[in-house]
């Protein structure tokens, strides 16, 4: 689901009934997002990371995934020990940074990736189609789901056009500058990304009226809950417990 | 050939699709894209249909298909005048349209999903989906395509694969829009052997006379908004569309 690589149907996680990954994926998240011990958020990952192995994911592709959301972490690092008050820690000549900016940063960091994780062994082993008939099955309202498979599915397309697009400009030899031919040429390529967007999405929407569309998605891997995805939802909420307390009761680092 | 549509019988053969007085003009334009456009599909009939860059071809197919609405005139399928959106809905099932843009059709991650989508919105179970989808794969040369990432096929078997998607449906009726585009020599004498072997009516747009001749066997050609057919059948043609027009006929 993530960069549109076929699934392998053969992983236990891919097997998993994709409603209860649904389920057990939010829960998870919502629980990592209001922790703050390390101790239980240590707990969490071993989960997450279990999860993954399940997914039967090679390394670069978990790499891969997690690059974006630390990208974006990094930025934190640059700002939180600078701006958050506190106990103050000489790092290098008159720059100090907080303890407690650090810590901040620390722990965004580490539930960050805890949840991109989770999400990484969920969407390398659902498709869209799958995800979007389980969450209709879950009760969304069928336009959500709509939105949901639409939204993914025009992302790539809009890509596609605006790859041709800027190709199509370079070929002819265009090379931004500060000019008022740029800013045309870019306010023209916007205005026809949007326009052919459009287009593609109407025609696109015509071919599946035409092979029957009718509102409803069918996922070809279909699902029926088995004894087995009950166990392995059982075991994760299990273990969501076991970091709860931790987090609450224990109340360790 | 029960399917709950009453076939009109006109000296033995059944018309598939009857256009009447189809005229069409795209919003912001001023010249009619179809202007008094009269045209008839019989039952077991091949039609090629050749004509110039923008005469119209595209526009035609897909007011047959009801997804552009025509200002004047009527559509006819299977003898039933279609009339809302609702009547196409039916049709659509059973006729099955080729887009000129491979990749308009294809939508779906991955060829099979693609290619079983037709089958499951018609009802059929997972099982059988999956089945008519590797069959139909199989009959169209693509096997072992079915994991490959529709949006990363080579031109060719994009093509290829939408029509698999198209064939998946199995439609009384082909529309064909340009099916040899982009395709080599090799590819293109696949395509004609699965559409000789396909024994189903159909129309074919197409710039190539080589191709027609070898697919079909009755030549048209769109000019002005309207269609001639080649040759004597022609004049033939005019006559069934003036008996209709005076003598009403019920259908069913
Ligand atoms: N969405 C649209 N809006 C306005 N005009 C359109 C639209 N689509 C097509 N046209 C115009 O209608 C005319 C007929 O288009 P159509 O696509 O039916 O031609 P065609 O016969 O299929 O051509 P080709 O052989 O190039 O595929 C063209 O002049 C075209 O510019
Ligand atoms: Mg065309």
């Amino acid at each position: 689901m993530l960069n549109e690589k076929a699934i392998d149907h053969s992983s236990l996680m891919a097997r998993f009934d994709p409603r209860l990954k649904i389920i057990g994926m939010v829960l998870f998240s919502v629980l990592v997002a209001v922790m703050e011990r390390k101790a239980a958020i240590g707990f969490a990952f071993l989960l997450s990371i279990t999860m993954v192995f399940l997914s039967g994911l090679k390394f670069r592709d978990v790499v891969k995934g997690l690059a974006p959301v630390n990208s974006m972490v990094i930025f934190l690092w640059f700002f939180l020990p600078l701006s958050v008050n506190g106990v103050d820690i000489r790092i290098l000549g008159p720059l100090t940074a907080s303890r407690e900016g650090i810590d901040l940063a620390v722990l965004i960091t580490l539930k960050a990736n805890v949840m991109m994780l989770m999400f990484i062994s969920f969407a390398a082993t659902t498709n869209v189609m799958t995800a979007g008939q389980a969450l209709a099955c879950l009760g969304l309202p069928s336009k959500l789901v709509h939105l949901f498979f639409f939204t993914y599915r025009y992302i790539f397309v809009i890509e596609s056009e605006f790859i041709t697009l800027r190709t199509a400009m370079a070929i002819r030899g265009f090379v931004p500058r500060t000019s008022v031919h740029t800013y045309r040429s870019y306010a023209y390529l916007v205005g026809m990304l949007l326009v052919r967007s459009w287009d593609r999405a109407e025609r696109v929407y015509r071919a599946m009226i035409c092979r029957g569309f009718n509102g409803t998605f069918y996922s070809l891997s279909g699902f029926a809950m088995t004894r087995k995805d009950g166990v392995i939802f059982g075991v994760m909420c299990l273990w969501m417990m076991v970091m709860g307390y931790v987090e609450w009761v224990v109340k360790a680092f | 050939m029960d399917d709950g549509y009453g076939v009109c019988g006109m000296g033995g053969e059944g018309i598939l699709i009857e256009l009447r007085g189809i005229g069409y003009t795209y919003p912001g334009r001023n010249i009619p894209v179809l202007d008094g456009c009269d045209f008839t599909l019989y039952e077991s009939e091949r039609i090629g249909l050749i004509g110039s860059n923008g005469s119209g071809k595209t526009t035609l197919f897909h007011i047959m298909m009801g997804l552009v609405k025509p200002a004047v005139g009527t559509v006819e399928i299977f003898g039933k005048t279609m009339k809302k959106e609702k009547d196409f809905v039916k049709a659509r099932q059973r006729i099955g349209l080729l887009f000129q843009d491979s990749d308009d059709q294809l939508f779906c991650p991955t060829v099979l999903e693609d290619v079983a989508f037709g089958p499951l919105n018609m009802g059929k179970n997972l099982g059988e989906a999956r089945d008519i989808a590797i069959r139909t794969l199989n009959a169209v040369g693509l096997s072992g395509f079915e994991d490959r990432i529709t949006t990363k096929l080579s031109g060719g078997e994009k093509r290829i694969a939408a029509l698999a998607a198209v064939l998946a449906m199995e439609p009384r009726v082909l529309l064909l829009d340009e099916p040899t585009t982009g395709l080599d020599e090799v590819t293109k004498d696949r395509l004609i052997d699965i559409l000789i072997r396909l024994d189903k009516p159909m129309i074919i747009i197409s710039h190539e006379y080589d191709f027609l001749s070898k697919t079909t066997k009755i030549l048209c050609s769109m000019k002005q908004g309207r269609i001639s057919k080649n040759g004597g059948v022609h004049f033939h043609h005019h006559i069934h569309a003036h008996v209709h027009g005076d003598d009403p006929h019920k259908h069913e």
